[in-house]
């Protein structure tokens, strides 16, 4: 078995050994193989004090020096693809520059609207509960491409706090259906890896197991599709499609795959965060492993919430609350938000590694065939703003990386479809059709 | 004229001009004709929430449930409370496993004990799923029953499957009878459900059952409701109700300060239990609103007494009394949660008035004001750092409704000790209370707004309102007015009476009626 600790010092001397994607097509004829496309979003809270944040400028596009908060990315510049403002004055702070969320509610309304960031849509009310108003661009992407792998797409998160709260939703399958994300890096192994240890026999009698469970309970839908009201049977369907999709990791063939051990994290009482780092590369190690065993090719991380409180005592010595800290521009709690935004940086460039050093069908890495997102719900903390986003693109798929792409009066939802078309899905708009003019420019 | 059903304070809007400080409540969309047939709203379809799973799997297989209960993927809120809505492949998958969970935990033989694998499957899918299984059902199960490689695991796959059936996991409601939008009667079986898991958050027992197999329920349905609250089951339901209307699982894992180094973890667990307490005592004595809302009675334990000056050498939490604090406003575990991690907290105490006794909610603050407010340090008191805080007209608009509420408690720290001065000044506890009809007007201290609270006909509708959500698993709505008419006017001729209250909700049309969803 292979420890977690060890696993990428193994990948990185052995990872050629890995059967690396041994579920994809290969072909033996002398035509080149197309690699897969992969998306991941990679969601970190509360905004950014912008003069930490965005790159300094050159003469090209080219030619910028990254900031503080960003500079654990270095090691990866070629791989960049960041996205801010043009000719920004830091004076007007809800000036229409660079992205901008433009479904934020004018009426007071928190402003950390996690619903809105991945659908380009309001909020909504679902019979009392606060919901996205629209699926999500990971699910768009997952249901064209995702009946290919065993997962559709994988919700990842590290100290996401449960799922009650609109802070704790990201993702969403459709209107008012969110998927939760999975916050234990053992439970996420429980659910991609489980079923691929054990001997032949062993996975096959548990397997038969689960499928006559299933196959009863599609027999006891059915029939109580038939008793209830027309009106309740889209939200009985609802469940009927989740079990489709459960039963179809029971009987979809299993890719040759190198197994990492079990995670084996204790739970830390809800205000302890020290244990932040460990979960944070355990989720990585696992979204890279379950990439390299082609078992989804759609992820969201999801570090803490929107508005999240977690502390990072471990960087800033202090027990100090990260929205607390985002709300104060004083020069003290600036330094501690840029020494927690570069850490985050830190851990993305980590996880970039990790993708960098997986081989692909295509002869490339699975960092060239993969889109990153790095997305904030905020722009701006102390005055709550969605003007200037934050936004980071990384990997390959068709980006033309290497650059810092200053933008002036851009739409959310156009960077939304432009990365929703970029994974291969013809749709005019994303969210809210009134912010959309058409899919982002210059991005590739 | 009735309160109305939920004030929205509009923006706070009419407050700054209007002298009285009556801020504009929404008008109601309509006086309900109530005499012209049984009114209610739809309720989507739910599945049990988290709470009623871990019960109902209890009483079925006899294991404690709770562990695997916490499993399952988080309830949603309405209104404020839990409900079983949301689904994903998580979401299933998450039920499908705790329904193996709970059938490896089960101690099969006692279970099956002498039946045959037909006659068990029966029992226990009639229990779990409230009405008696099919010919075709049984059939299934039977075949299930094969699968399992002995008597033992043939067993346990049936139980799996009957947990994980969505005739266990829904709140199963239907009216095959009647057109979309039409308002029918709940069939007996679904009005067994609701009762059961109203009041005890679990499954129907046989009498229950019997009745609703006999399609004699709506006839019985009070006896019902007085048993099932004369049974120790429903001290469950009053638990679960309070910790949610008022928020209480916040209180265990309440952290502060360097300002209360004495305040830890086991202060917290004991603040929990503590309140918890007090509304046992309530509903084993008066269990009446008043009482709620007034009697001094607090449980300290040696720890606590210690901490909140109210001596006792007991280990164990013991009632003693505080002319200083009333009711449940005036609990130290509640006024701990409402409390900063350094200082009171004037803000969220007055919107908790607000929002969860006057049932009025209030809008967020604009996105580009400053919320940071000066840190404390002697000669300034929390009051008036407060008080700078939100004096910009744009900020006041809304916390003249919040603030002078707050600031009434004022003499409680923020860990809910009593006190006289703050960073050395005199404490002020005058306060007011705008906009809330009869539960308006000036006072003096957490007592005394205690007992303006406990006459108030708005706190009282309220109190029936917050109850209602927890009945019904949804916000109430304008075509529920009239059931809240009625069970608050029933709530008011029984003096108050909590008790009296949940047979008026359990009787009430729309408890055991229910609207027909549209497309």
């Amino acid at each position: 078995m292979l420890h977690r600790r060890n696993f990428f010092r193994t990948l990185g001397t052995a990872a050629l050994a890995l059967p690396a994607l041994s579920g994809l097509p290969r072909s033996l004829s002398a035509q080149p193989i197309t690699a897969p496309k992969r998306l991941v979003i990679w969601f970190t809270p509360n905004g950014v004090p912008f003069d930490r944040w965005f790159p300094t400028a050159g003469a090209t596009e080219r030619d910028f020096t990254l900031s503080e908060m960003l500079s654990p990315l270095e090691r990866h510049r070629e791989r960049l693809l960041v996205l801010g403002a043009r000719e920004w004055d830091p004076r007007y702070v809800r000036s229409e520059r660079g992205i901008s969320i433009k479904c934020v509610p004018d009426t007071p309304s928190g402003g950390h609207q996690l619903g809105m960031l991945l659908t380009g849509a309001p909020m909504a009310t679902y019979h009392g509960v606060e919901l996205g108003s629209a699926p999500s661009i990971d699910q768009i992407v997952a249901r064209a491409i995702g009946d290919q792998t065993r997962f559709p797409s994988l919700e990842l998160g590290a100290r996401v706090g449960g799922n009650e709260g609109q802070g704790k939703r990201l993702v969403y399958r459709d209107a008012g259906q969110w998927i939760p994300a999975v916050d234990r890096p053992e439970q996420v192994w429980d659910r991609v890896f489980a079923s691929l240890v054990g001997s032949p026999d062993e996975r096959e009698r548990d397997l038969a197991r689960r499928r006559g469970v299933v196959d009863f309970l599609h027999g006891r839908y059915a029939s109580l599709r038939t008793r209830l009201d027309a009106g309740d049977r889209a939200t009985l369907d609802a469940h009927v499609t989740a079990l489709r999709e459960v039963e179809g990791r029971l009987t979809a063939p299993l890719n040759a795959c190198e197994v990492p051990g079990r995670p084996d994290i204790a739970p830390r009482r809800w205000d302890d965060y020290t244990d932040l780092p460990e979960l944070i590369e355990a989720q990585c190690d696992l979204l890279a492993l379950a990439f390299a065993c082609d078992q989804t090719r759609v992820a969201t991380v999801q570090l803490t919430e929107a508005a999240s409180n977690a502390r990072y005592p471990f960087l800033t010595g202090t027990e100090e609350w990260h929205h607390a800290l985002s709300h104060d521009n004083s020069p003290e709690s600036v330094d501690k938000l840029a020494q927690i935004g570069a850490w985050h940086a830190e851990r993305l460039s980590g996880f970039l590694d990790r993708l960098a050093a997986i081989p692909d069908v295509d002869g490339r890495t699975v960092l060239d065939n993969t889109i990153v997102f790095w997305a904030n719900e905020m722009a701006d903390g102390v005055y709550h703003t969605h003007q200037n986003m934050p936004f980071v693109l990384a990997g390959g798929g068709g980006l033309r990386t290497g650059r810092y792409l200053q933008l002036d009066d851009a739409s959310h939802n156009d960077l939304l479809l432009a990365l929703v078309n970029l994974m291969g899905v013809d749709v005019d708009y994303v969210g809210a059709p009134e912010y959309c003019t058409g899919p982002l420019g210059g991005l590739t | 004229m009735r309160a109305p059903l939920l004030v929205l304070l509009v923006a706070c809007s009419a407050s700054i001009d209007d002298p009285t400080g009556s801020p504009r409540p929404e008008p109601t969309p309509r006086e309900l004709a109530c005499d012209e047939g049984p009114t209610t709203a739809s309720t989507p379809l739910t599945r049990l929430n988290r709470t009623q799973w871990s019960e109902a799997v209890a009483t079925l297989l006899d294991v404690d449930a709770t562990e695997v209960a916490a499993t399952l993927v988080d309830d949603a809120r309405a209104g404020g409370f839990d409900v079983g809505r949301g689904v994903s492949a998580v979401h299933l998958e998450r039920y499908l496993e705790a329904a193996a969970s709970v059938a490896a935990l089960a101690d099969v033989a006692r279970l099956v004990g002498a039946d045959t694998p037909t006659d068990f499957a029966r029992r226990l899918a009639r229990r779990a799923w409230r009405r008696a299984p099919t010919a075709d059902e049984l059939d299934a199960l039977t075949t299930l029953h094969a699968l399992g490689d002995s008597p033992d695991a043939s067993a346990r796959l049936v139980i799996e499957a009957i947990v994980a059936s969505p005739d266990f996991l829904f709140h199963v409601e239907a009216s095959p009878d009647a057109a979309p939008g039409e308002v029918a009667r709940l069939d007996d079986h679904a009005l067994a459900s609701r009762l059961a898991f109203f009041l005890w958050r679990g499954l129907p027992d046989d009498a229950l059952l019997a009745d609703a197999e006999a399609g004699v329920l709506h006839d019985t349905l009070e006896t019902h409701a007085r048993r099932l609250i004369a049974d120790p089951r429903f001290e469950l339901a009053v638990r679960d109700f309070h910790r949610q209307w008022l928020g209480l699982e916040a209180i265990e894992n309440l952290v502060k300060g360097e300002t209360y180094a004495d305040f830890d973890a086991a202060v917290a667990r004991d603040l929990r239990a503590s309140i918890e307490a007090f509304v046992a005592h309530v509903y084993a004595n008066d269990a009446t609103l008043d009482a709620l809302l007034t009697d001094d009675t607090v449980f300290v334990n040696a720890r606590l007494g210690a901490l909140y000056a109210l001596p006792t050498e007991s280990a164990s939490l013991v009632a003693t009394h505080d002319p200083n604090r009333r009711g449940l406003l005036g609990q130290p575990g509640l006024l701990a949660r409402l409390g900063k991690p350094d200082q009171s907290d004037p803000i969220h105490r007055g919107l908790f008035v607000r929002e969860r006794l006057l049932c009025q909610t209030l809008p967020m603050p604009p996105n580009d004001v400053d919320l940071t407010i000066r840190p404390p340090e002697p000669g300034a008191s929390t009051r008036d750092r407060f008080a700078e805080h939100t004096a910009s007209e744009a900020c006041a608009v809304c916390h003249r409704l919040i603030d002078p509420i707050g600031f009434g408690f004022e003499s409680f720290d923020g860990i809910g000790r009593f006190r006289t001065t703050d960073e050395g000044v005199a404490v002020d506890t005058s306060g007011e209370v705008l906009g809330a009809e009869d539960a308006s007007g000036a006072f003096d201290g957490q007592p005394e707004l205690a007992e303006q609270l406990a006459q108030s006909a708005t706190v009282r509708r309220c109190v029936a309102t917050q109850w209602m959500r927890f009945a019904l698993g949804r916000e109430e709505s304008a075509a529920d007015a009239c059931s809240i008419d009625d069970v608050d006017a029933r709530f008011a001729a029984a003096g108050g009476d909590l008790r009296e209250l949940v047979i008026a909700i359990a009787t009430s049309d729309a408890f055991h009626h229910r609207r027909v969803p549209t497309l």
